[in-house]
């Protein structure tokens, strides 16, 4: 005769009020990522809306090491942008993109990358803030406060007409969603950054997002 | 005021679109004027109201364009007296399978504020579909979440209260109304007492377990669904019916409502009865 397993005790389900605190210090603790899908071939036509994750709430600290952008300089920054690599790790077709639009993480396929800037909160607010009241897009209100903060680093030659300063604008609408700011740059954009960072002397273009949207 | 409620929970078939349906069947049989808003692409409250192939049925197409850019909600349908029904369906299936797009800047709200002299709104809303609970969720003033009594079920409680603290940040003024017992055996007393003693431990002083638990009454819930009547038109019908054998013996063929209709209308007044006496010391 084999032996009775023993009988399981009943499940006990944790009290919902502790859960729901924790959530709360979960929400209050998660990151603001501002992520840029950068094409590494092309330029797109067209602004397309990139795709938002679901940032955890807590970046493992070796995570840090893996963002493809990285920490901006200012100090009040204590969690904002620290996206977690698996926040990336899970490439999620971009709802608006065609289909071989399609982000990765470190790996190119030929498409684009993701690169995630760490800004404070407030810079976030202000670029959705922007976004309403000029009824654009987060990218073309981000190259236009750069294009703005250019200016005040150097002066500029007279903007082409499709451009601001060196930034070219490609879109009109808000179309990006609220809760993560899911944002496409162009590679002209995404150059004109670099070049806007080594002539201002900031270390990243986290750092750069963050002066131009502060 | 409009008192916007949002029914709903992390589980499927715990009865949000059954629970919605009758309260909102009886309150608008009392005189207030209720509108019913289904967020969940089954539709499954036409069939409740017996309007599944109304002409003004658009399978949720203005409820989603509601949802994506605020848009008026429309004249809905008529179900009842003084109950408004904008209908849920297909059109929003595109909405719920939207990866990356959390609902935290709901429209919904927008279009509910333009619903002109309703008392009462409730949101049906889809089990699974994170983005379209966070929509239900900014756009209400309480959160209602039935629940059956596994424990399966009881975790949903968590699932839902989540997406509460989600909206929080767009929707501070949320609050729980309260969870209730659904689709609970009148016979399994055992079962009942311990499932109302489980949930007052995991809801502490957090959220209210209200008094009223329906009982399962499978039979009338059937019948209700596949007649297009509320549990209280049910029971209406059958207490209006001859008895069964006399029937037969008059040579007419009976009518087999349910005996339970009576049962189950009067548990969903009590729940309508105590939601609203919530409502108002809320208020």
């Amino acid at each position: 005769m084999s032996p009775r397993l023993p009988t399981p005790a009943p499940v006990q389900l944790a009290p919902l009020g502790n859960r729901i605190a924790s959530r709360r210090r979960q929400v209050a603790e998660r990151p603001t990522a501002l992520h840029v899908v950068e094409p590494e071939e092309q330029t797109p036509a067209e602004p397309v809306i990139a795709p938002v994750d679901d940032t955890p709430p807590a970046a493992a600290p070796e995570a840090a090491s893996q963002l493809v952008g990285t920490q901006p300089e200012a100090p009040d920054l204590p969690t904002v942008g620290e996206s977690p690599a698996t926040a990336q790790a899970e490439p999620v077709p971009t709802p608006a993109a065609k289909p071989a639009q399609v982000t990765r993480s470190d790996q190119s396929d030929g498409g684009s990358t993701r690169i995630t800037f760490a800004v404070p909160p407030r810079c976030i607010e202000k670029l959705r803030r922007l976004a309403r009241q000029a009824n654009m897009t987060h990218a073309d209100v981000l190259v236009t406060e750069l294009a703005r903060l250019s200016k005040t680093a150097t002066v500029q030659p007279e903007p082409e007409p499709a451009t601001v300063g060196e930034f070219e604008l490609t879109a009109s609408t808000p179309r990006e969603p609220l809760a993560n700011v899911g944002i496409r740059l162009t590679a002209r954009n995404l150059a004109a950054m670099d070049s806007l960072c080594e002539r201002l002397g900031l270390a990243n273009r986290s750092a750069l997002v963050a002066k131009a949207l502060a | 005021m409009t008192q916007v409620v949002a029914v709903a929970t992390g589980k499927g078939g715990v009865g949000k679109s059954s629970v919605t349906s009758a309260i909102a069947g009886v309150y608008a049989a009392d005189g207030l004027k209720v509108a019913v808003i289904e967020l969940d692409a089954q539709g499954d409250i036409a069939d409740d109201f017996g309007v599944r192939d109304h002409p003004d049925q658009d399978e949720g197409t203005a409820v989603a364009s509601s949802v994506k850019s605020g848009t008026p909600l429309g004249a809905g349908i008529l179900a009842r007296p003084n109950l408004t029904y904008f209908a849920g369906g297909e059109a929003l299936e595109e909405l719920a399978r939207t990866p990356g797009w959390t609902g935290l800047d709901s429209k919904l709200r927008a279009a509910i504020d333009q619903l002109d002299g309703y008392d009462i709104v409730l949101i049906d809303t889809p089990p699974s579909a994170e983005a379209l609970q966070q929509v239900s969720l900014a756009a209400a003033q309480y959160l209602l979440i039935p629940t059956a009594v596994d424990n399966s079920s009881l975790r949903a409680l968590y699932a839902i209260s989540y997406r509460m603290v989600d909206v929080e940040q767009v929707n501070p003024d949320i609050a729980f109304l309260g969870v209730v017992l659904w689709n609970v055996p009148t016979a399994a007393s055992r079962i009942r007492s311990e499932a109302r003693a489980t949930l007052n431990e995991i809801l502490g002083d957090v959220v209210p377990l209200l008094d009223t638990t329906i009982r399962s009454a499978f039979a009338t819930a059937y019948e209700c669904r596949r007649r297009g009547m509320l549990p209280q038109e049910m029971a209406d019908t059958h207490s209006g019916a001859q008895s069964f054998w006399k029937a037969l013996k008059a040579g007419i063929v009976p009518d087999r409502t349910p005996t339970s209709a009576q049962s189950l209308a009067g548990d969903y007044h009590q729940l309508a009865a105590e939601i609203l006496e919530r409502l108002k010391v809320s208020r």
